[in-house]
């Protein structure tokens, strides 16, 4: 089975992010403590990550930078600002250049439908009891 | 089914969208059995340099039909480009 850990500051979106996914047979980590993602990260087995952009302490930006240190683990990113998300920005610029042409970093904007968000997951880690994608 | 083949589809085929600088967010993109499906906006990001033209779009299904994996690209209400 897959597994998820999905870190975001809104309670409501990790959970309507794990009842969704679960109830299509992945399993999920959820947290809004950045660095508590980061130690989930080199604990468990995770086989995606998803991040929200906006958080209080420690932005998704900064936080795909630190993983990307230690892990090449498929990313998803989930965020209702598209604007932050520009070229204009140097961290996000650097991110593009040298994260997403691994071609295992997506993005998704809220809100999403169920549909769009099934596709995301799948097109980067498979269904759930499929074969594990060999990491990068 | 989703297999091996499709997630390396996949992956090639973001790395095509990153190169030419495509909002992943607004574009939908499907790998099955070959079959590359685009919808969704084609659009490049946020005051991003670049613009999609007719001729980007071409550049970019033109990449994709080149992957070895592929067998057709199918984009069925893709708009944004101009």
């Amino acid at each position: 089975m897959k597994t998820i850990l999905a870190i975001d500051d809104e309670p409501m979106m990790l959970h309507c992010l794990q009842t969704t996914l679960e109830k299509e047979g992945y399993r999920l980590h959820i947290t809004s403590d950045p660095d508590e993602g980061i130690s989930l990260l080199q604990k468990e087995d995770i086989d995606l990550i998803m991040l929200d952009v906006k958080m209080p302490e420690k932005n998704g930006f900064e936080l795909y930078a630190e993983i990307r240190k230690f892990s090449q683990t498929p990313v998803l990113f989930v965020t209702a600002y598209p604007k932050a998300l520009t070229p204009s920005s140097p961290i996000f610029k650097e991110i593009w250049e040298k994260g997403f042409s691994d071609g295992v970093t997506d993005i998704i904007y809220k809100p999403f439908t169920i549909d769009a968000l099934q596709e995301k997951v799948s097109q980067l880690i498979g269904l759930p009891d499929g074969p594990t994608p060999e990491k990068q | 089914m989703i297999t091996d083949n499709n997630l390396n589809q996949s992956r090639a085929v973001r790395r095509i969208l990153v190169k030419h600088n495509i909002d992943l967010g607004r574009l939908r993109m499907r790998c099955d059995n070959g079959k590359v499906k685009l919808s969704g906006a084609l659009t490049c990001l946020y005051q991003s340099s670049k613009t999609v033209t007719q001729q980007t779009a071409t550049e970019i299904i033109t990449e994709i039909k080149k992957l070895p994996e592929t067998t057709a690209v199918y984009t069925a209400d893709l708009s944004g480009w101009h």
